[in-house]
């Protein structure tokens, strides 16, 4: 049962992730800077860069999770990025900055502020179960470590 | 077939190698579905010189506030870069601003009869005034009025298919192309999704062109 809960959790944190990424990576990275430009967190020369990059972190961090390679090292990086974007929301909302959705998945899905600050929540949970069970007899690491 | 690999070793390669390379492969594959593309526009949305070296391409929303303050940036980058640069002004209306769209017919009629930057100018200008009414085309008729254009013709096109058509079709193009904010623009096909972007990083890429073209 622990083992289920954990691969499922494994699977849908590493899937929306994934999903997050590829929007992001696939777009030009000019659209997500603006994305990143109405936190008003960063400054404006450091949003091109950033935004080329991180599409990058969330797709392959979701694939190595939803894989189970390297499964502690993916599950606590997805938390971290996941601490940070539930920051600068939070950060944005106590400001009174008016999101008018968060821009976490591109144009295929505008989820309100509140939504995702919520989801964000799940995901950390889901997260911490990968880390804590995620190594199981469905994970790569599984294989890996069955290796020679 | 080969044999899978036996040892943690080369397991771990082959997994690693084929986890970074599968997401990658498919983004690569998603990106090549967008066609490369030069906005173009009839002359009445064309500003400068038409031999300008630089083409800069605005996919715009007369409803959007930041597409508004936007307008001074432009004006300044068009005289500050003088006879360099060109401008080619697109369509852009979201679904969620009510009148954004008809706004955009309105501009393009006046555009039929030669008088579309001023519309364009006014529209922003105004835009706290129409974008809040009930039936924003009473204000546009002002305007239309105040701007001198023959009237009947104006209200016909308000009405046409054709100016209509126009609209949707920069609309269409822009969706094409993964517009995903406004006001999004092209320098020579560079993409700056904001007026900070253009703000920011404008001047310097188009000096950067400037130069490499002399």
């Amino acid at each position: 049962m622990k083992t289920a809960l954990a691969v499922a959790a494994r699977i849908a944190v590493g899937a929306v992730f994934i999903w997050g990424g590829f929007q992001h990576a696939v777009n030009p990275p000019e659209e997500f800077a603006v994305v990143m430009e109405s936190y008003y967190i960063l400054p404006p020369s450091y949003l091109i860069p950033l935004a080329t990059f991180l599409p990058w972190a969330e797709l392959w961090l979701g694939a190595f999770l939803i894989a189970g390679y390297k499964t502690r090292l993916s599950a606590t990086g997805i938390a971290a990025m996941l601490l940070v974007f539930e920051i600068a929301l939070i950060s944005a909302k106590a400001r009174g900055i008016p999101l008018q959705h968060c821009g976490c998945f591109g144009s295929s899905l505008r989820l309100p502020p509140e939504a995702t600050i919520a989801l964000d929540i799940v995901l950390l949970g889901c997260a911490w179960a990968a880390f804590r069970n995620g190594r199981d007899r469905w994970s790569l690491d599984d294989w890996i470590s069955a290796g020679r | 077939m080969a044999p899978l690999p036996t040892t943690r070793a080369s397991r771990n390669l082959l997994a690693g190698i084929l986890l970074l390379s599968l997401p990658a492969t498919a983004v690569v594959v998603g990106r090549h579905t967008q066609t490369p593309w030069i906005a173009q526009a009839p002359q009445y949305r064309q500003k400068g010189d038409a031999e300008a070296k630089i083409t800069l391409v605005e996919f715009s929303d007369f409803e959007c506030p930041g597409c508004a303050s936007a307008t001074p940036l432009v004006k300044q980058l068009l005289a500050t870069y003088h006879p360099n640069v060109r401008l080619v002004f697109k369509y852009f209306a979201w679904d969620f601003h009510k009148h954004a769209k008809s706004a955009a017919v309105a501009a393009e009629c006046a555009g039929r009869q030669g008088k579309f930057w001023p519309m364009h100018d006014m529209l922003y200008l105004r835009q706290g005034s129409w974008s809040v009414a009930p039936d924003a085309r009473i204000f546009f008729r002002a305007y239309a009025k105040e701007i001198g254009l023959n009237f009947l013709a104006f209200e016909a096109c308000l009405n046409d298919a054709a100016a209509l058509a126009a609209v949707d079709q920069d609309i269409q193009e822009a969706r094409d192309h993964w517009l995903n904010s406004t006001p999004t623009f092209f320098i020579n096909g560079k993409r700056f999704s904001s007026s900070m972007q253009l703000r920011t990083l404008g001047s310097r890429e188009i000096d950067r062109l400037l130069k490499k073209q002399k």
